[in-house]
């Protein structure tokens, strides 16, 4: 009798239990299903010819007509080339200098010094793209701007970056390495940090000089961490970045700016077509899963565990 | 003893040393100086501010530009808005996910598997812009504070963080509160929350800079004046080169006097991310902290 009530009593306490947990993670529940789960039902726009008054359920169904449309246009090869080069030339260029960064910072002797430099260097990563791309937009100003005070310095010719499609790729991709290389690095400078004292003590006696023990001990010991954030960089490649490209970007250069997103907004928000530019967006998340799906199965085949 | 950072001894470590502060206080030098054009800008008079040049000093500071700013009520109510989407934001993020977090470490909850799967699925896949927009809409929330706080109320990647930390508190000290006579709870209130401060700090960083730097959703969502934010209001007078929203330069627009706007675009930019500036050096030390566990944990 007892037992049975003791029984009862603890079903009735773990029952008290889970709806008390169910109750905590309902509202986050509610959240991901209105706003993460909500949005993928609304995928389905992108094989209608989707009118917004008559919504999901009355635009007419087209099938891959969008996708088609989109992938045999004239805009698509653009639109990827761009999305590409961004993000390999940023992974070729801004993967290294953060890391540099952060062996360099290590490097310091003075540490009031280095921690000044650190702190300096993160703050334009705290700074909004619309405050940032009206810097850029100031200092490259053909009229005003200080570069171009310095190139005619030199006996130049101002040059208009903004508005030349040959130089708009550099200057979004430097400006957006520049902004990044503070906060990038301070993941390797608390990876760097976690290195036994006692390597380097070691290969100090063997007489190893400076370079030596970056490339021999500090590397190798922080090569997960390297290892992670590469296959990060790999797995997002069809991620370009959007902020500095939607907020510099303008009409002369929409041949080599466009990257899928700011296609994707063009036509979907301000030409009103939601169905295409849902394929777009469709397109570029359906791939780029695929990417990030290889980058964890590569990540779980050497690494024993994924990238989550 | 730390054997990178050692005082300099020979000369070719001397040597180094020398060149790398230099090459570092260089890159320090690209951070500072256009923000130091900015200020200088933003002190000065429009004859100044039209000239070509590298801008170390103000050669007349005024305030005029910062006036104008601050006497707008276009900036003044953006401000506010700012403030209360920032804060209201950043604290609603906060307690919802920590809630979460804490009730997915519970070997008694529910689903926790499938719960787990689907929060980290929505962090490779969404549904992209258009859906979501379509969503808000439909929802009627566009135009109203809610479609810049709602969207972005949760991550996965956050929950994860906060998750992981919470796995790392030892359970004896959950298990001495419950035999002291701690309710579920207490327990979360007053043991759990207190432990988690670092990552809970850094957590509530990233969303609150997220949402003071945020641009983009009142860009699409908000249409009233009244209910914009200051990066909304700093991109039609940056990207679209519109000064004339701010009341003092319409004014001068109507009169047909000529004024330079630079000054009052740095004006307005200093205004917008000044705060963000003074803070955040104080907030290093959390998000340090943070990235430590993070990377730790990776």
């Amino acid at each position: 009798m007892a037992v049975e009530l003791a029984k009862k009593n603890i079903k009735r306490y773990r029952l008290s239990k889970s709806v008390y947990l169910i109750l905590l993670t309902l509202p986050a529940l509610i959240y991901f299903a209105v706003f993460r789960y909500g949005p993928m039902y609304g995928i389905i726009m992108a094989f209608q010819k989707y009118m917004f008054i008559k919504g999901v359920w009355g635009s007419p169904w087209i099938g891959l007509e969008n996708f088609t449309t989109f992938l045999t246009g004239s805009a698509f090869p653009n639109v990827l080339k761009n999305t590409l080069i961004f993000s390999s030339l940023n992974m070729l260029l801004g993967y290294p200098i953060p890391l540099i960064l952060a062996l360099l910072l290590n490097e310091m002797y003075n540490q009031k010094l280095k921690k000044s430099i650190q702190t300096i260097s993160y703050l334009p990563y705290f700074v909004s793209w619309v405050v940032l791309a009206g810097i850029i937009m100031e200092l490259l100003s053909p009229t005003r701007g200080v570069v171009n005070y310095v190139i005619q310095q030199f006996g130049g010719k101002p040059i208009f970056f903004l508005a030349e499609e040959a130089w708009f790729r550099p200057v979004v991709l430097a400006s957006y390495i520049w902004q990044q290389a503070g906060w990038n690095s301070v993941i390797y400078l608390a990876a760097i940090a976690g290195v036994d004292p006692e390597l380097y003590e070691s290969a100090i006696t063997d007489g190893a000089g400076r370079f030596m023990r970056i490339w021999h001990i500090t590397i190798p010991s922080i090569l997960p961490i390297l290892f992670i954030t590469f296959l990060f960089t790999i797995a997002y490649i069809m991620y370009a970045p959007f902020d500095p490209i939607f907020n510099l970007t303008n009409p002369l250069v929409f041949k080599v700016a466009d990257i899928f997103d700011t296609y994707a907004l063009r036509l979907g928000i301000y030409q009103m077509n939601y169905g295409f530019a849902a394929s777009v967006g469709v397109f570029r998340n359906v791939i780029g899963l695929l990417m990030i799906a290889a980058a964890h199965l590569v990540s779980k085949r050497i690494y024993g565990h994924g990238l989550w | 003893m730390k054997f990178t950072g050692q005082k300099p001894k020979t000369f070719s470590d001397k040597l180094f040393n020398l060149i790398n502060c230099s090459v570092l206080i260089m890159f320090s030098l690209t951070v500072i100086y256009p923000f130091w054009h900015l200020m200088v800008l933003s002190f000065s008079l429009p004859e100044y501010s039209s000239g070509l040049g590298f801008k170390l000093f103000p050669p007349n500071p005024t305030l005029e530009s910062y006036i104008h700013v601050f006497k707008d009520d276009l900036i003044l109510k953006a401000y506010l808005n700012t403030i209360i989407r920032t804060v209201s934001g950043t604290l609603m993020s906060v307690i919802i996910m920590m809630c979460a977090a804490y009730a997915l470490t519970k070997e008694a909850m529910p689903f926790k598997k499938i719960i787990n799967g689907a929060i980290l699925f929505t962090a490779f896949f969404g549904g992209g812009l258009i859906p979501t927009y379509i969503l808000i809409k439909n929802l009627h929330l566009n135009n109203t504070l809610w479609s810049l706080i709602l969207p972005s109320l949760c991550e996965a990647f956050y929950i994860l963080i906060l998750g992981g930390y919470i796995k790392s508190i030892p359970s004896s000290i959950e298990e001495s509160a419950y035999i002291d006579g701690a309710s579920d709870i207490t327990t979360l209130f007053r043991i759990i929350i207190p432990l988690c401060m670092p990552v809970i700090a850094t957590v509530s960083l990233w969303q609150a800079v997220y949402h003071w730097n945020d641009w983009f959703a009142p860009l699409i969502y908000i249409i009233d004046p009244k209910k914009t934010v200051l990066q909304a209001i700093l991109r039609k007078i940056i990207v679209d080169n519109n000064v004339n929203i701010l009341v003092a330069m319409n004014a001068r627009a109507q009169k047909r006097q000529l004024y330079s706007y630079e000054s009052i675009k740095a004006a307005a930019i200093i205004v917008a991310t000044g705060p963000i500036v003074f803070v955040y050096p104080l907030a290093q030390k959390f998000f340090i902290k943070g990235v430590y566990i993070g990377a730790v944990k990776g």
